[in-house]
């Protein structure tokens, strides 16, 4: 176990260089951040709500730093790679099990995603400061919850990319278990409010909202405003019910994707 | 006394399904494929564009499954016991690398993924400087393989699958993309590696004055099929045919019995 322990966070620390040292990665970075900065020279335009719209236009602009990578890394690390020749096939032919592999890769990607998402805070704290918008305890739990759910898109979009054909159909179904983890507690309630709903959305739609991710259960960065008229203690108690929904339901997809990985052949 | 053999091809076959629009197509990669390779030996296989080469050594290293038989390292499944694959080397036929990465970087991650084998820090760091300077890297271990030309890529391959002396080296086409010169040290180092280290050494190329000059014995696939097993003895002995007749004689009997 401490071998195996010892070479998924060999894997980890490699997958963190590669990507640190990725072009393309750096450039989204860049553009998050500048984006960001624009957000707060667009504040003078909410007269009045300048803290407000900067909040929301950098914890936007964290969350789409964090998708924007993980989607592409975690598409290289599971399809692109994964090819005859490539040097995937010399570590396959060395003591890694495919699990420490895809483990490996799945934490090397996440700590990527931390450090990113720590730098855009730092980013979005120090430009706050300059405009002198004050700092509250409450942002601390909505990032982890960006990290949490990011956490949970990112083992679908490793199972996804198992499972779809090509690049572009495994960005659509990513991009689209994203939007709809964020409607399926509005359409679950539709469907038990209707007290006629049509067999079809009793037997396919309604288990599907349960299939798919349920971010309604990230309450802080999904209500920011509601849940900071409230006690920090109120908006912690729900991160932790986020942290335990992300290990259940991420460990399931990531549990999912090994199985699958382990089956396949280096094509 | 016997020599242990350390590859055993027992009846191996491997047939690939291609998806099509309505049924599924098969291709054989390799079919009933059974030989013994001994511990020590340097092993050539010989034969043409999609005989099945590339698909009997990735068999072999357990990267794809068979449809029927086995393949045994050591004794073991090397598909299944992935500790049997410490005493492995392998190059791929394309060998690529993170082009962001450096040699140095490279080395020391895959050693890293074996870290039983090389000890203490110093030693591994001993163990990598002394690779690159077999593969005449030692003067770009810092330098981003962006930059390398594809015998300087093909060379760090090499280091990669000498990296910690394994028992059993398999290199798959490993003259591609070197320079006469390139490919005179190359075979020079195999041989060395072989006599001074005793590493076995199985290997595919087209070329066959290269499986001619360095290998004990050397095995022809066509067709999917293994044809014949020749050693020294057949193309510098008695046979008074070079390899390359000899290979010819196999591919073109396959051939005349297809048509």
């Amino acid at each position: 176990m401490v071998d195996a322990f010892r070479r998924v966070r060999a894997i980890t620390q490699l997958t963190m260089l590669e990507e640190v040292r990725n072009k393309v990665l750096n450039a989204t970075f860049l553009f998050a951040v500048v984006l960001t900065y624009f957000g707060l020279v667009l504040t003078n335009l909410a007269q009045g709500f300048e803290d407000r719209f900067f909040r929301d236009i950098a914890f936007s602009m964290v969350e789409f730093f964090g998708l924007a990578i993980l989607l592409q890394s975690a598409y290289r690390v599971t399809r692109q790679d994964v090819r005859k020749g490539s040097s995937v096939e010399m570590f396959f032919v060395r003591p890694v099990k495919r699990w420490e592999y895809l483990i490996g890769r799945y934490f090397g990607i996440a700590l990527l995603l931390w450090v990113g998402m720590a730098v855009m805070a730092g980013v979005q704290l120090g430009l706050g400061a300059v405009k002198k918008f004050g700092f509250e305890w409450i942002y601390v739990a909505a990032y982890i919850e960006i990290y949490l759910k990011l956490a949970v898109v990112m083992a679908a979009a490793f199972l996804l990319a198992m499972v779809t054909t090509s690049q572009a159909s495994y960005l659509i179904s990513s991009l689209l278990v994203y939007a709809s983890g964020h409607v399926m507690h509005l359409l679950r309630a539709l469907i038990q409010a209707q007290e006629n709903a049509g067999l079809f959305a009793v037997l396919f739609i309604k288990p599907l909202t349960y299939l798919l991710p349920n971010f309604s259960l990230y309450p802080t960065v999904n209500n920011l405003e509601a849940v900071a008229s409230k006690a920090v203690a109120f908006a912690l108690t729900g991160t932790v019910f986020a942290a335990a929904y992300t290990i259940f339901y991420g460990g399931i997809l990531l549990a999912l994707s090994v199985y699958l990985f382990s089956r396949s052949e280096v094509q | 006394m016997k020599i242990l053999p350390i590859v055993q091809f027992e009846n191996l076959t491997k047939i690939y399904r291609l998806p099509g629009f309505l049924k599924t197509q098969e291709v054989p990669g390799i079919e009933s494929l059974s030989f013994e390779i001994a511990e020590g030996e340097i092993f050539g296989l010989i034969g043409l564009n999609g005989s099945g080469k590339t698909t009997t050594i990735r068999l072999l290293l357990g990267l794809i499954r068979p449809t029927s038989g086995r393949v045994l390292i050591l004794g073991q499944e090397a598909a299944k016991e992935h500790r049997v694959r410490s005493h492995l080397g392998y190059l791929p036929e394309s060998v690529s690398f993170p082009q962001a990465l450096t040699p140095n970087e490279i080395l020391h991650f895959f050693a890293r993924i074996d870290a039983a084998k090389f000890g203490g820090k110093k030693k591994l760091e001993k163990t990598i400087d002394e690779v690159l300077s077999i593969v005449k890297l030692d003067k770009a271990a810092d330098r981003k393989t962006l930059s390398f030309s594809k015998g300087m890529i093909q060379r760090l391959g090499i280091a990669q699958a000498i990296l910690g002396h394994p028992r059993f080296l398999v290199l798959d086409e490993p003259a591609s993309g070197l320079d006469p010169l390139g490919i005179v040290e190359m075979r020079e180092l195999f041989l060395r590696l072989n006599r001074e280290l005793g590493m076995t050494i199985l290997f595919s190329s087209h070329s066959i004055g290269e499986v001619e000059k360095i290998s004990h014995r050397a095995a022809v696939i066509a067709g999917s099929r293994l044809q014949r097993i020749m050693d020294r003895g057949d193309w510098n002995g008695g046979s008074k045919k070079t390899l390359e007749q000899l290979f010819l004689e196999c591919v073109q009997l396959k051939i005349s019995r297809e048509y």
